[in-house]
């Protein structure tokens, strides 16, 4: 019931903000501060309201890598619908600087799904998760 | 999602002007700006030598220095930003071999700490606990600290130990030549009370080594992760402790997903189960018998390495009572061996390790073991452990049978937790019982040498190690169950914490706390910020943070790197170097004055311990003085040991990308980075000297040269099966284990003040199986009472179907700073006998439904100001206190 909420708060937040309030969070930092903990987590709600974009990630080597939804949007403090491509840089920057090089302007997610992240096929789908393993096979 | 052609060039077009071209890389400093500095103020402070060196360069705006990330032991290394004079950006280093330029979370924003506002500026000083800190200067502060020691030393006894009445207790995030001279201070003065928390952290480990190898740390590196065939993981939860490390190995995983296996041994399923292809989940306390299942299953089948075990290992045992010295024991027949593991067939060990474990698993995963190259690596869920030794004996001994060892893409390799419990606090002496350059305090000709190389006179050190971590904190506590537990414990008056926070990570801590509330006993914490420790002091001392000051970490895989000075230390903040150089001369003066002679007699050591370095401190502590410690410590005092770093030098260290492996005798082979592989004959210039000084090695591919190890052989251990100091019972039926998050590191005092690492894990939760969740009552996020005989928390609950305990088991995170979800009220200190390291990961708890989910406050001390100076705020609050 509670999501129900957020996700209707979230979309007319969202829905009046227009193009200047971009970077805003839709759902204000202080709403979610007094949230129980188990609500809180960027992944937890998402998993909820934007199941799309929460499997991709999901299913990337970035989830299996631990990246996590803050590195690259910021906190609520420091949101970033898109994130600048200086939060890829702190791993990837020769990649970055590679690709500003040849093509100016570019984003990693032109080429790359963005939360997929797929590279030559990232094989993470072969991946079996803990819970599909069967000691029974063994 | 590709993008056409046409969309390509439109977007390419259009945003050629604002591109980030060559070297002119716009870098937007993100977030809040925690940097306090004024606008203006230039905060690079980087030295000449530095400049001139490779781990310097400028793009645009942009200063980049080279060091090491101080977030746990993998060691990766980083480059610090500085745009327009200010800490901005951290990237990694694409050509370390550690990292390859990936960074997790802590180490892509540690950045922001550097002038962070709660930052400790000025030493604080109180006499009574009960009474405000006042700012006080260095040189009153030093003043004070010099009577109080003295004090401390004359309510105290003098033994074999030394003074009883003062201890110094350290860390594995102290650089190595912090560590070096402060063991070196309290030697001096006449104590073995050095301790450090590695003591909590990886002393099994060193005890593993010492009896498996003979001598500390492991033979090979990381470098063995990309041409292993199966990583056998145990009792380590990579994915989150060691991030970078963790995603090398799913690189290899995903890039070869049939050929490459990766094993999880683990009472919980963990974010490392993600890229598993078996989990393998036991019943906490049971590994002994697993590892021993194992080894059966490999001498039954016939799987073990003839040659390998016929020609370089010998078995030994420990009998007590029989045996003097239980690092050696008595040497037994492979015979005997192969009778002592008949007990252990798959089917007995199934039988208690309970959770999935079935014989067939264990046939399986031994057959793995030993047909393939396998790496295996294992942190705390080991370590800390009442049989922490022994259970690292017996994962070596499986590399041992099957000859995966001193070999590319095979090694039994100790992940250590810390930047520096390696190379700090292992190699540099931080434990009562070792000195620096692996040598042991019981050993008189060690002490001599090192008495030598100090200049100071024969018998400055005093013959009995000191006491142990649970030892130390018992003899400030001092209650009467201590006087119990250890029969003729000497109280401590004085000690000195260095960037660790003890009352808050050490098990069982209640009474610790209520012990150095007492105003008898005088507390001088050295730190950044205020924690649960600094509540305690009598007397704060500001330490220059990481990249304020210069030294060396040497990481899990024998690797020293340099960090140097980059960023200018806010306030008064000093190095604890020059901290150390400018207590002793004031220490020195006021022992001389001192009646009593054998006081006197220390005046002029103390002066000796520091004299060669008060130029360098006064001069410049923030690059010559670290340089000159080390020059000592490197060049003089690991020379002709097996942690030889004496070709390391700073030069050295400065053109690297990735440091320097020990042993490195010479500029030369440290030029090359270091040795690899150790014990190989070929590659290791230890192991070669001796085959090409001694015939009867001629012929060996290996040689074991642990001072231990008499016979130049690796030893397999026998090690019969033992279950936890406090398994559950009915009154208390879940194992109750503890462990860590990726985004914060240990009490969180860094990490909980980065705002994206704080928010992403506010609080500390208690996992719990969903099967006991159900049966209890407990919903996600509910408040759950957890209890022990110790101590209770309330936490809320996490319970996923996905991740987890196993059954009958409660997992908690230690960092969070708020008194009801502080989980080391509750853990057991019982520990290993043979390390003195405590049993963190299983004590016996119960649990049950407190409150309905709710929001929680989050909670992380700081300073305050009120009439007449300082008060930690949990000092204003009743509830925190």
């Amino acid at each position: 019931m509670r999501v129900k909420t957020l996700s209707l708060l979230a979309g007319l937040l969202f829905a009046g903000s227009g193009v200047a309030m971009a970077d805003q969070h839709p759902v204000p930092p202080n709403v979610i501060k007094n949230l129980p903990p188990q609500q809180q987590q960027c992944r937890v709600c998402h998993q909820q309201t934007t199941p799309k974009v929460y499997k991709e990630w999901a299913r990337s080597r970035h989830a299996v890598a631990n990246v996590r939804c803050f590195q690259c949007h910021g906190t609520l403090d420091d949101f970033h619908k898109t994130p600048p491509i200086e939060k890829c840089m702190a791993c990837h920057f020769h990649e970055v600087e590679t690709m500003q090089k040849k093509k100016p302007g570019m984003k990693c997610w032109d080429c790359h799904q963005e939360h997929v992240f797929q590279f030559h096929g990232s094989s993470v789908k072969n991946l079996k998760s803990a819970k599909d393993f069967n000691p029974a096979q063994y | 999602m590709g993008i056409g052609r046409r969309d390509f060039l439109k977007k390419s077009a259009a945003l050629t002007a604002a591109s980030l071209v060559g070297i002119n890389l716009k870098i937007k400093a993100d977030g809040i700006a925690p940097v306090e500095a004024s606008a203006g103020e230039n905060l690079a402070q980087i030295p000449d030598e530095v400049k001139r060196s490779p781990a310097y360069k400028k793009e645009g705006d942009i200063e980049w220095v080279r060091g090491v990330c101080r977030f746990c032991g993998t060691g990766c290394k980083v480059w610090l930003g500085l745009k327009n004079g200010k800490p901005a950006i951290i990237r990694g280093e694409k050509d370390s071999q550690i990292n390859f330029g990936f960074l997790c979370m802590k180490g892509m924003l540690f950045y922001k700490l550097f002038r962070h506002p709660d930052r400790l500026t000025q030493p604080l000083y109180r006499k009574s606990k009960k009474e405000p800190f006042k700012p006080i200067s260095w040189e009153k502060a030093f003043d004070i600290m010099a009577d109080e020691m003295i004090k401390a030393i004359k309510k105290g006894e003098w033994g074999p130990m030394g003074w009883t009445g003062i201890a110094y207790y350290g860390s594995g995030q102290a650089l190595t030549e912090e560590t070096y001279l402060f063991q070196k201070l309290f030697r001096c003065i006449g104590t073995n009370h050095v301790e450090g928390n590695p003591r909590l952290c990886m002393a099994s480990a060193v005890g593993g080594y010492l009896t498996s190898y003979g001598t500390d740390e492991p033979a090979g590196g990381y470098a063995d992760f990309d041409k292993a065939q199966t990583v056998f993981i145990i009792g380590s939860n990579t994915a989150e402790c060691h991030p970078i490390l963790y995603r090398r190995i799913m690189k290899n995983k995903l890039a070869n997903p049939n050929g490459y296996m990766v094993i999880n041994v683990d009472p919980r399923v963990s974010p490392t189960s993600k890229i598993a292809d078996i989990h393998m989940q036991f019943k906490p306390g049971t590994d002994l018998a697993l590892l021993n299942a194992l080894a059966h299953v490999i001498i039954k089948e016939g799987l073990y390495d003839k040659e390998f075990v016929s020609k370089y290992c010998s078995f030994h045992i420990y009998t007590k009572g029989r045996d003097k010295n239980p690092l050696i024991g008595h040497a037994v027949s492979f015979e005997e061996y192969k009778r002592f593991l008949e007990k252990y067939t798959p089917e007995y060990a199934a039988e208690i390790c309970g959770g999935n474990i079935t014989p067939e698993m264990i046939r399986k995963v031994a057959r793995r073991f030993a047909t393939t190259r396998t790496v295996s690596i294992w942190t705390m869920g080991l370590n800390q452990r009442t049989r922490g030794v022994w259970v690292n004996n017996l994962v070596t001994n499986l590399h041992l049978l099957t000859g995966n060892v001193c070999k590319d893409g095979a090694d039994a390799l100790s992940l250590t937790g810390q930047p520096n419990a390696c190379g700090g606090v292992r190699e540099g002496g931080g434990l009562c019982h070792i000195l620096p350059g692996h040598r042991v305090v019981k050993n008189a000709k060690h002490r001599h040498q090192l008495e030598k190389i100090w200049g100071v006179p024969k018998g400055t050190i005093p013959p009995k190690p000191g006491y142990h971590t649970v030892k130390m904190f018992s003899a400030i506590s001092y209650t009467e169950e201590d006087k119990r537990r250890f029969p003729g414990l000497k109280p401590i008056h004085f000690i000195w914490i260095e960037e660790t926070s003890p009352l808050q990570s050490l098990p069982n801590m209640r009474r610790f706390r209520e012990g150095f509330a007492r105003d008898d006993v005088f507390v001088v914490v050295t730190d950044i910020f205020p924690t649960r420790t600094t509540e305690f002091a009598n007397l704060i001392l500001p330490a220059a943070f990481h990249f304020e000051k210069t030294g060396v970490y040497g990481c899990t895989e024998r690797r020293s790197q340099l960090t140097p000075k980059a960023v200018k230390a806010p306030g008064q903040a000093m190095p604890e170097l020059w901290q150390i150089v400018n207590f002793a001369q004031v220490l020195a003066k006021k022992l001389k004055r001192e009646r009593d002679p054998k006081l006197r007699k220390r005046a002029s050591i103390v002066y000796q311990c520091v004299a060669p370095f008060i130029e360098a401190a006064k001069k410049d502590p923030w690059w010559t003085l670290s340089k000159e410690v080390w020059n000592e410590y490197a060049g003089k005092v690991t020379k002709g040991q097996d942690s030889d770093l004496s070709g390391a030098t700073y030069e050295v260290l400065l053109e690297r990308p990735d440091g320097v492996q020990w042993p490195a005798p010479t500029v030369e082979i440290a030029r090359k980075g270091g040795t690899l592989r150790r014990f190989v004959v070929g590659k290791d210039p230890i192991a070669t000297k001796i085959a090409q000084t001694h015939p009867e090695y001629r012929d060996w591919k290996c040689i074991d040269y642990g001072h231990l190890h008499k016979d130049h052989k690796f030893w397999v251990w026998l090690r019969p099966y033992k279950g936890p100091a406090e398994p559950p019972d009915a009154e208390y039926p879940f194992v109750l284990s503890t462990g860590r998050v990726i985004d914060h590191w240990h009490t969180a005092s860094m990490t909980g003040r980065i705002p994206e690492l704080a928010g992403d894990y506010p609080y500390a939760w208690v996992e719990i199986n969903p099967k006991d969740a159900q049966r209890l009552g407990i919903n996600p996020g509910d408040l759950v009472l957890v209890e022990t005989r110790r101590g209770k928390n309330i936490l809320p609950a996490r319970i996923s179907t996905d991740e987890g305990p196993m059954e009958g088991m409660v997992f908690v995170y230690w960092y969070d700073q708020e008194k009801s979800r502080m989980i080391n009220f509750c853990t057991l200190d019982a520990f290993d006998p043979g390390s003195k390291q405590p049993e963190f990961k299983i004590c016996a708890c119960r649990i049950k439904k407190y409150a309905p989910a709710q929001p929680l406050k989050s909670f992380i001390v700081k300073l305050e100001k009120v009439r007449g100076g300082y008060l930690h705020n949990a000092e204003l609050d009743p509830n925190e206190k």
